[in-house]
Parts: structure tokens; sequence; C-alpha cells
């Protein structure tokens, strides 16, 4: 039975009723409802910036007037009821009604190869700007009447002021006469693209080097809606546009911006796509063409947006509700399906068992021998532990990791005072000068000593699942998809499909090493000797007596400077680092000043994390130089 | 353009083809066209040095060297060797492809089709023979359409096709693939957005270990798949090299493409036509079927063993098909790897063209 978790890709569901089910409203409300320009994104160009996995095509597909129409047919389904409530918010409706009729494009490599063609580059960009237009026209068309509700003669089509001498070249202004001249169109650009051998410039049909500017005419359409008549506003969605050419995209991104465009135009493009440096930069600092952003064109970025922190608790609410929405999908928990996901997958902490806990009482007891911490420091110590578990609202308040945090002030105690004298008539008990804290980074630094003595599980629960996404939906639905499978077994086997933190822990572990061992990109077996060598420095120094680090480290920092040096070379290291960011490997954290410097961060991803045991919360990192990064990623 | 010969096409496997070259090559009248590969393969010169023995300076060639980015420095060592040792094997010249635009945009397809669509064979040239065996098939596919389509308007040229295929030191060839699925040049398809029809878009992935990756990218460009035909290798010299892809692909054949165990399709790792056939007979059934339903559009993804491939290139140029492929940006590969010697090799050859036919299937044309 299939899992709809390791669907891998929305792409992949095939009718609209089946992604409707699964599809989550989150990215309209987070992304374009909460944007400051929300009302301008129909009038001006946006660039829609996201990794892969981010969540665009899903948003595009959502946006689309077919799908629009399906959900406002029918709502009296809940589910409809709350994309309708989204959409709206986002402006794609107004008063319940259709206000914008979308179609996605995607810009698949075919735009790209009309730059190989043998013409000059204003004929090149010409036939695929034009092919642009005409398959828009088209899938607006297919999309107005996909429905069944209308046929093409209820649909008309309003010109721009002062756009008159240009509706004979698309073809007028009914639906029939602009859908015959977009196939006219489409058919002639096509066949010079799809054949082998280019015809010559003077060959060119006429069809294909007409004028054909249907974007720069129209613009709103009329169609009937339920017995009445109403106007939306066309607007295009260019799925991946980054796969043009830079000097080809360059023109075509001018003639999309032109002023007097009434339709609305995006382009969805990916940011690991371009250059090592635009990679390592912010997407700020992409390319704008002489075009400024906010006053040409919008930017909407899917990612790196805003505070880190905030941008994990924004998409733990993603997460959250798409996992909430895929979970009755899945046949074998049915009866199960009233359960939220959190409920399956818990954040109830695990427990040693008895026999455990007392090994590790008897092997903290020994430290304190060996460290020779006095009696009464020790019950200092076991106090400010007790204090900090009586005013934290963490959950995971097990006896073993208070020990274990004893342990590790113990160490810290005996680090504090290693300078200072004892005396020879009195105990030698003498208060550090900075005096000794429990708090939250000492438990989490308990919980991974733990996780390496007794393989206590560290990893459990939907928040930690998000964390370890790196804010990507579909590094979630794989993880997710990993406890799901578990749950299923669980449920056949007719035990309860919650999973204990233990089977969490392992299913987690397993998914994330399959795949690191599925990495099949340019430089793969580089960029994972690279993650492995930090995770295995990170651990280390993580697994210190004093947990120096606290939560432990999973990143190492290099000066700015020479990352930035490196950006500015041909040095294949940049390819290497860039291909690891864009799969996912790794993550970059620019301009982080600490120590009176300024680091790059290069942090492991949640999934390398999971796969070496390291934590997952940010900010521990091992202070490094290019010629380490450099050491691990050679052959 | 309708072949009915490839019906019954001319074939030779293994030892055959031994005998083939040396009876047919060995006239004295023949004279001979090679376009290969000059790659770190270790099967790069296989082909070229079974002419050579028997044609001598009646062979020339084409090598074809195709340049990827920064290339592993041992790889490059590898094929630098592989093309010194050609060049002392035939008359030859070569002929460098850049697989990546300046942008990294894969653009092999164009470039080898300006490449060769230049170039005008010799009027003597009695037989052109493409060696595919280290060619990529983002290059491989439209150099067999163009020189297939040079020979068909030329009276007298025949035109065949040569793979030395070793599965084992094919699955020792790691590819790391681009990110960009793409039709190969001259292989993008009917056009159906005129049709009225829904359209019913069929793929055909073939399997192949360690491509998983390259193959789910693909399998996302086109959203909607009507139904996913995975091909998997049976007949093969390991009985149980299908079982194991099977294994490989479980959760993308289960979770992501939700395959119907009844549309998996067997071709023979050995024999080229197999696939051919099961393809040909596939795409015309399947248009039957759905004649004024849908708008049919099958694409096939022959990223395997280059003999499958060999099949599917018939197939695709038979009936028009799309073949939707993604490029590979760097190899992995240890050169001085070599087969066991119990692990099979295959030696194919296949002529697609030429005056052998005669008038062959012209009976069966109408009118």
């Amino acid at each position: 039975m299939a899992n709809p978790f390791l669907r891998r890709a929305t792409e992949y569901i095939r009718d609209d009723a089946a992604f409707l089910a699964v599809v989550s409203p989150q990215p309209l409300t987070t992304f374009l409802t909460r944007h400051p320009r929300r009302e301008d994104i129909f009038n001006l160009p946006v660039r829609i910036l996201g990794a892969p996995g981010s969540g665009k095509t899903m948003l595009a597909t959502l946006a689309e007037f077919r799908l629009v129409e399906t959900i406002l047919r029918d709502q009296t389904n809940q589910t409809n009821r709350e994309l309708a409530g989204a959409l709206a918010d986002a402006g794609f409706l107004v008063d319940g009604k259709p206000r914008i009729a979308a179609v996605r494009l995607p810009m698949e490599s075919e735009y790209r190869d009309f730059w190989e063609l043998p013409y000059d580059d204003t004929i090149k960009t010409k036939l695929a700007l034009w092919l642009v237009q005409a398959r828009t026209m088209l899938a607006l068309l297919r999309s107005l009447t996909a429905a069944g509700t209308r046929a093409l003669e209820d649909i008309r089509f309003i010109p721009r002021e002062a756009s008159e001498a240009q509706l004979q070249q698309i073809g007028g202004l009914t639906a029939r006469g602009i859908r015959d001249r977009a196939l006219e169109v489409q058919k002639a650009i096509y066949s010079i693209g799809a054949s082998l051998l280019p015809p010559k410039l003077e060959d060119l049909p006429p069809a294909a080097t007409d004028p054909y500017q249907p974007f720069e005419s129209i613009r709103e359409i009329e169609i009937s809606w339920m017995g009445e008549r109403i106007t939306v506003s066309p607007l295009v969605m260019l799925d991946d546009v980054h796969a043009l050419h830079p000097d080809q995209f360059k023109p075509m991104f001018a003639a999309l911006a032109r002023r007097e465009i009434k339709f609305g135009r995006w382009m969805m493009m990916r940011l690991d796509a371009l250059s090592p440096g635009a990679v390592f930069r912010s997407p700020q600092s992409l390319e704008t063409h002489n075009l400024k952003a906010d006053r040409d064109f919008i930017d909407i970025l899917m990612q790196g947006q805003g505070e880190r922190a905030a941008e994990r608790k924004q998409f733990r609410s993603i997460a959250t509700d798409m996992a909430n929405r895929y979970l009755p999908l899945v046949q074998t928990l049915r009866n199960h399906s009233h359960l939220p996901f959190a409920r399956l997958a818990p954040n109830e902490p695990p427990r040693l068992p008895e026999g455990k806990l007392r090994d590790l009482a008897v092997a903290v007891d020994r430290t304190q021998r060996r460290l020779e911490i006095t009696k009464s420091r020790r019950e200092t110590i076991d106090g400010l532990v007790a204090e900090y578990f009586a005013g934290t609202m963490s959950g995971d308040k097990e006896p073993e990791v208070g020990l274990a945090m004893s342990r590790i002030l113990m160490h810290r105690y005996r680090n504090r005072i290693s300078g200072m004298s004892a005396s020879l008539f009195e105990e030698f008990d003498p208060e550090p000068r900075t005096k000794l804290k429990a708090d939250a980074s000492v438990a989490e630094g308990a919980r991974l000593h733990l996780h390496e003595e007794f393989g206590r599980p560290l990893h459990y629960g939907i928040e930690n699942l998000c964390d370890a996404s790196n804010e990507n939906a579909e590094v979630f639905l794989q993880l997710a998809g990993a406890l799901v499978t578990r749950m299923e077994s669980r449920a056949i086997r007719n035990k309860s499909p919650v999973l204990p933190a233990t089977t969490q822990q392992a299913a987690l572990t397993e998914k994330a090493n399959e795949i690191m061992n599925g990495w099949a990109f340019p430089f793969a077996r580089r960029v994972r000797r690279l993650v492995d060598s930090i995770a295995s420095d990170c651990r280390k120094a993580s697994l210190l007596d004093n947990a120096r680090l606290g939560p432990g480290a999973n990143a190492i920092g290099v000066p700015d400077e020479e990352i930035e040096a490196l950006i500015n070379s041909d040095d294949e290291l940049a390819l290497v680092l860039k291909y690891a960011i864009a799969h996912k490997a790794i993550e970059i954290q620019r301009g982080y000043g600490q120590g009176s410097k300024y680091w790059c961060l290069i942090e492991l991803s949640g999934i390398v994390c999971l796969a070496h045991g390291l934590t997952l919360k940010r900010g521990g990192f091992l202070e490094c130089n290019l010629y380490y990064v450099r050491g691990k990623t050679a052959r | 353009m309708s072949r009915p010969h490839w019906d019954n096409a001319i074939a030779h496997f293994d030892d055959q083809v031994g005998t083939f070259v040396a009876e047919y090559f060995g006239q004295d009248d023949r004279k001979c066209l090679l376009i290969a590969a000059a790659g770190f393969n270790p099967r790069s010169r296989r082909v070229a040095s079974l002419l050579a023995d028997v044609l001598g300076q009646r062979l020339n060639a084409i090598f074809i060297r195709e340049e990827r980015g920064k290339p592993d420095a041992v790889l490059v060592e590898a094929a630098d060797m592989n093309e010194v040792a050609l060049r002392k094997l035939v008359q030859c010249e070569i002929l460098k492809i850049d697989v990546f635009g300046d942008d990294d945009a894969p653009v092999a397809g164009s470039r080898i089709v300006r490449a060769l669509g230049t170039y005008e064979i010799p009027s003597d040239v009695t037989d052109v023979v493409l060696d595919m065996t280290a060619l990529s098939i983002g290059i491989g596919f439209p150099a067999a359409r163009l020189l297939l389509e040079q020979c068909e308007d030329r009276a007298n040229c025949a035109f065949h096709l040569m793979i030395a295929s070793s599965p084992e030191i094919e699955d020792k060839i790691l590819s790391e693939p681009d990110s960009r699925p793409m039709a190969i040049r001259g292989f993008a398809g009917e056009d159906i957005s005129s049709s009225n029809l829904k359209a019913a878009k069929v793929w055909v992935p073939q399997l192949a270990k360690g491509k998983s990756t390259a193959l789910s990218e693909i399998g996302k460009t086109s959203g909607e798949w009507y139904k996913i035909c995975p091909i998997v290798p049976f007949p093969a010299g390991e009985p149980r090299r299908a079982d194991a892809l099977i294994d490989e692909y479980q959760s993308h054949l289960v979770n992501s493409w939700e395959v119907d165990p009844r549309d998996i399709i067997y071709a023979s790792e050995r024999n080229p036509l197999d696939c051919y056939w099961t393809l040909s007979t596939f795409a015309k059934q399947y248009r039957q079927a759905v004649t004024d339903i849908f708008a049919p559009t099958i694409v096939v993804t022959p990223i395997g063993s280059k003999v499958v491939a060999a099949g599917a290139l018939m197939a695709a140029l038979e009936h028009n098909l799309t073949v939707q492929y993604i490029e590979t940006v760097r190899y992995d590969f240890d050169p001085t790897e070599t087969a066991n010697d119990n692990d099979p090799e295959y030696l194919v050859h296949l002529l697609l063209s030429g005056p052998a036919y005669g008038d062959y299937g012209d009976d069966l044309k109408p009118g």
C-alpha cells in the first residue's frame, strides 16, 4: 500500500481531488497574505525564490484557476472552506468569487534550448517569449473551461487601454480567436525548437516571427460564474525560470517588467541554480538587470527572509499542518486518523531502565570521587539541577538527565577552580570565580552524553522532526514517512501506532542514513566526506566531559574573508560547497560575529545531524579555516 | 518515416559480430566511417579495434570527446590514453563537444547536431558505423538520428549501430546527475497542444542501478502521468538483476509512481530488438486503445544499459516518441576496473539502413 508521505513530490499526485486533500494553505498565508506588498503582487512582476522542495510548485498549483474553481464549487467540504479562506486572504478571491485567473507554466529546458539556435539574440529571445505567451493563453483557456461549466463563448478578453492596435496580432478578443492564434504561434515555434536541424533564418515560418504580445494587450477577462458575469485578472506563474540562460533571462525579465503590462506575472526560481557567489550571498544580492526590487518588481523569499528562529517556528506550523492532512490518507491508520500526527509521534521523553539508571548513578559518584568534589559541593550542584528542573517548561526531566547534568557541572567546577591553590588545613571547596549554572544548554548536553553512553533517544517528537527538515517540506515528508511506515507496522500487528521515542530515533536515523547513502549529485562523494568529517569532529567536541559547547556543535566556522576570497576565485571547492548547499547537506550562515571575528558558519543539515547523533540546536560551532575544509573534501 | 525492415532488422551478437565484420567489411569495396567516443570508458576501443583489424586504411573515424566542466583528473588521463591509442589505430579526427554551456545548462544535443550537421559524409563511404558504447545518450541519440537520415538519403550507404556492453562495468560507473531533465535534441516527440483531447502521458523509464535520483527528477517534469511502465532487464546475464532493481526502486515504484506490477516491461539485456519490438508494439496498441479518448504521448527514459537504449532509440525514431533524460555532470569510476572473467560482455551489431534491405517492406506500404 502506498505511503503518501513518501511520494516525494506533489508533482506525482494524479488528480485534483487528491491534491486538495493534502495541500496545506499555510504557504499561501505565510508568503503571500503576510507579505508587506500583498496589494501589488498581481500588478508588478514578482520573483518567488526558494530552495528545491520549499513548496513553490505546491503554492502555484493551489493558486491555479482550475483548482480555485474546484474549491469554490464545493463549499460543503471543510478542507475546501479552509482553502477558500486562505485564497481569499491572499487576494485570489473577493466576495467568495475568483478575482484572479492564474495558470502555472513550467519553464522546461525547452525554452533554454532556444538560446542554442543559430540566430541573433533578439530573435531567440522573441521566439522563447512568444512561446511563453502562446502557451500561457492556451493554458488559461484550458483552465477556464476545465470544469465544464463554461464554453469558449462564455469567455471574453478585455483589452488594456491604448492596445487596440495590437489586438489583431493576438487573434482579437474572443476566446476562440485568441486560442486559434495562440495555437498557430505555439505550433510554429515548437517546430523550430523540436527540429533536429534548425531551419535557416529566412525559412522561419511567419507565424513564429510576426508580432505577438498578448501580455501587453490584455487587462482582464470576463467570464460567466454561477449565472452571472464577473471579471478576473490574468496571472501567469512561470515555474523554474532559472533554467533560462542568464543572457536570455535578462531581456525576458526586462520585457515582462514593462509597466504597461497589466497581466500578472510571477517568476519562480531556485536559489541553488545560481552561481556559487549568489548561493553564498543573500538572495537580495541577485542581479536585477537595472531594475529595482520593490520599485520595479517584488521579491517573495520562501526561505532566508527573516530571523532564523522565527522561520523555524513558522515551518513547524506549516509542516504539522501538512502531516495532519496526509495522515488520513494512510489506509492502515484509518482507525487512528482522528489523532493528530504529533500524538502518534509524541514528545514523551524516554526513560532509562532501572538497572542502567543505577549504573549511571554509580558512574557519577565515581566521577565525583575522581574529581575530588566534596559532599557539600555535590549537594550544591544537585540543588542547582533540581532548581532548574523546577523552573523549566521542558518535558524531559527524567532522573538520568539530572544525574548527567550534575556530572557535567562537576567537571565544569573542577575546571574553574583548577588555577586555585589548595589549603593544607581546610577541605578544598572554593567558590569558582564564574558561578555554575544549570540551564537548558547543560540539560541538552546531558541528553547528548546519555545518547552516547546508553543510546538514549535524542531525536523524537514533531518539533525535532520539523527542525531536522531544515524548513524543507520535501525532507520533512520523507522523515515523517519513515515514522508513518513504523506506525503502519504496529497498526497491522494490532498494536497502538503511537511510536515510543526509541522507535522514532531508530526510524529517523535509518532514514537519514538512507537519504545520505542515496546522494547522487555532483561531487556527492566529496560532500559526504566533508560532512562526515565535520560531524565526527563536532561529536567529539560535543561529548567533552564538561560539555563546553552546551548542546554541542553541529557546524564549523571559517573566517568570512576566506569564504569571500573563495567565492571570487575559480576554485573547484566553491563548486563543491555550492552543490552541498543546493542538495541540503549543509547550510551557510554568513557574517556570524563572535570573538571579534566574522565567521561563515558551515552548518550540517538536519539529516546529517540525525545520522551522526548531533544536536539540532543551532549555534555551537568549531573554529576552523578553509584549509580544514579543503583537506576534508580532497579525494 | 516508416521503416518496416526494422521488424526483421539484421542483428549480430557476440562472436557473430566478429564473423560479420570479417566477412562484410572484409570486402575491398567497403569504405567505412566510424563515429565513436574517445572517453574514459574501458570499452572505448573495443569496436574501433575490431573494425580497424579488418578495414585497415579503408576505415576513417570521428572520435567524440565529451567535455564536462571539471571532470576527475584520473578519468581525463584514462580518456587521453584511449585517445592516443585510437589515433594509432585509425585515421581520425577528434571532435570536442561541450556537454554544458557557460551557464551549466546541458547543451550536448545542440552542439553535436551543429558539429555533425555541417559534416559532409565523403561520397565514397559505403558504411557509417555509430559506436554507442561510450557515448552518452544526449549525444548518441541525436547523432544516430542525423546519421541515419543522411544515410537514408543516399542510395548506397548503410548505417550500423554497434555496442560493446558490460552491465557489471556499467554498474560501477557512477554518474552524478544534473538537476535539469530535458528532451533529447530531436526527440521532443509529437506536439499535442492543438488536440482537443486530454493528454494521457505514459512514462517508460529504464531502471538502472544508482539512477533513482535522476529518474525521480525526470518523473517530476510531467506532473500527470497516466501510467508509468518501468523497463527492467530480463532475460539478463545475472538473472536476479531485475529483482535487485525492483528492490532498489521499491519506494519509488510503490509510493511515488504507483506502478501497477502488470505494467512492468521486461527487455532483454542482450538483444536491443527485444526492447524495440516491445516498445513498438506497446506504442501501436496504446495509440489504438486511446484513439478519440485521449491524446496519447509516450515518454521514454533509457538511462541504463546501452543495449536496451539502442532498442528504445529505434522505437523513438519509429513512433516519434519523446526521449526525456538528465545529463551527467560528472562520472566517478576507477578506470583500472575490469570485468571479471565470469561477467558477461555483450557485443551487438545492428544494421539500421542500407542497400542490404533492398525494397523490403515496400509491398506493405499503402498504394
